[in-house]
């Protein structure tokens, strides 16, 4: 299953960022996809890019509310928001498992051997902080000279914009270098120290500071795919804890706002048909594979 | 789309409200002309996004 899992990833990877003439145009894509919600975090000024990213449209949106209702047009995000919360209704965070770009960097980064450690639960938080005040409060309501916001998600936060648009269009556009400053050496550093966490804890961007998985988390509970557990089959081993690469209590809470259902807990860590997944009302039974020994003596990271 | 079952074998219906919910914020997007507006950002390279100028 892990196997599939990164073989989806990939795909997702390369479906978000399919555009590989930008060498020779120079520039970024221009087509009709564009108008296609991206589910993962993939930023839309990526020269390869082809989709949008939610959390740049939204912020965009919002942070030109007042100007575009001044004109008579209601763009208020509605279009944006209806599509992310499509994707989280149905699938809830089982896309930052399978689907987003940012995350499969992240995995890759984890795999380099170094001692690896935990994030503290309390930083889980901070996601949902960055959603409501970076994405949603501060692009409305603090405003320039011309009655435009910031978007503050992208500007200040954003390694995934640094590492597929910043760094690239540097290298593809030069006299955009001279524009480089402060603020984009800020952002490299903050990427720096993203590359560096994702290295010795897993996914430390996705738990602690990424405003979509927050968004999508919040449908966990009621998306349609989400994890069933049974407790009637359930040892108390923990197994599915140790597996768990965001570390959650899968017997206690299966459908935690943290869980990105990468479904190790299922297919590689339970041997005793405790938790299966559940799409749409119907229970997909996943045979269990034999039992990891590693797991079972606790040695995973 | 079919909703989901809980424990009891009942049918959810809060991802079906859910759903229709944002569905119709979906559409009403659509029929304000959102998605060109959409389309015109996701065209142009938003410098100051991505830490430039």
């Amino acid at each position: 299953m892990e196997r599939l899992r990164k073989g989806v990833q990939a795909l997702w990877f390369f479906l978000s960022n399919g555009y590989w003439g930008f060498p020779v145009s120079g520039t970024l894509y221009q087509g009709p996809l564009k108008v296609i919600c991206s589910p993962g975090l993939n930023c839309y000024s990526c020269p390869a890019s082809t989709t949008f990213c939610p959390i740049g449209s939204l912020q965009q949106l919002l942070l030109g509310v007042r100007l575009s209702l001044q004109a008579g047009q209601v763009y208020v995000g509605s279009y944006v928001l209806g599509c992310m919360g499509m994707l989280g209704v149905v699938f809830g965070r089982f896309i930052c498992g399978w689907a987003c770009p940012f995350g499969l960097f992240q995995e890759v980064l984890h795999r380099i051997p170094t001692p690896k450690y935990g994030v503290p639960k309390v930083l889980r938080w901070g996601k949902y902080l960055v959603l409501l005040l970076l994405v949603v409060v501060l692009p409305l309501t603090v405003l320039d000279d011309f009655n435009m916001g910031k978007p503050w998600f992208c500007a200040f936060l954003c390694p995934a914009g640094t590492l597929e648009a910043g760094i690239p269009m540097l290298v593809l556009v030069p006299d955009l270098r001279p524009a480089a400053g402060l603020l984009f050496l800020y952002k490299v550093a903050l990427l720096a120290a993203v590359v560096l966490w994702s290295i010795v804890a897993s996914r430390p961007f996705c738990r602690t500071l990424c405003p979509l998985g927050a968004f999508y988390g919040l449908f966990n509970r009621f998306s349609l795919i989400r994890l069933k557990f049974n407790a009637d089959n359930c040892t108390k081993c923990g197994a599915c804890h140790l597996a768990c690469p965001v570390n959650i209590r899968v017997d206690e809470t299966p459908n935690s706002g943290e869980c990105i259902r990468c479904l190790r807990c299922s297919t590689e860590a339970c041997q005793f048909d405790a938790l299966s997944l559940e799409v749409a009302g119907h229970v997909l039974r996943m045979s269990p594979t034999p039992p990891d020994t590693s797991i079972r003596q606790g040695t995973l990271s | 789309m079919q909703g989901a079952r809980d424990k009891t074998g009942r049918m959810r219906k809060a991802p079906l409200f859910l759903f229709l919910f944002f569905l119709l914020l979906f559409l009403a997007g659509i029929a304000l002309d959102e998605p060109s507006r959409v389309l015109e950002q996701a065209r142009s390279i938003c410098l100051e996004c991505i830490g430039i100028g």
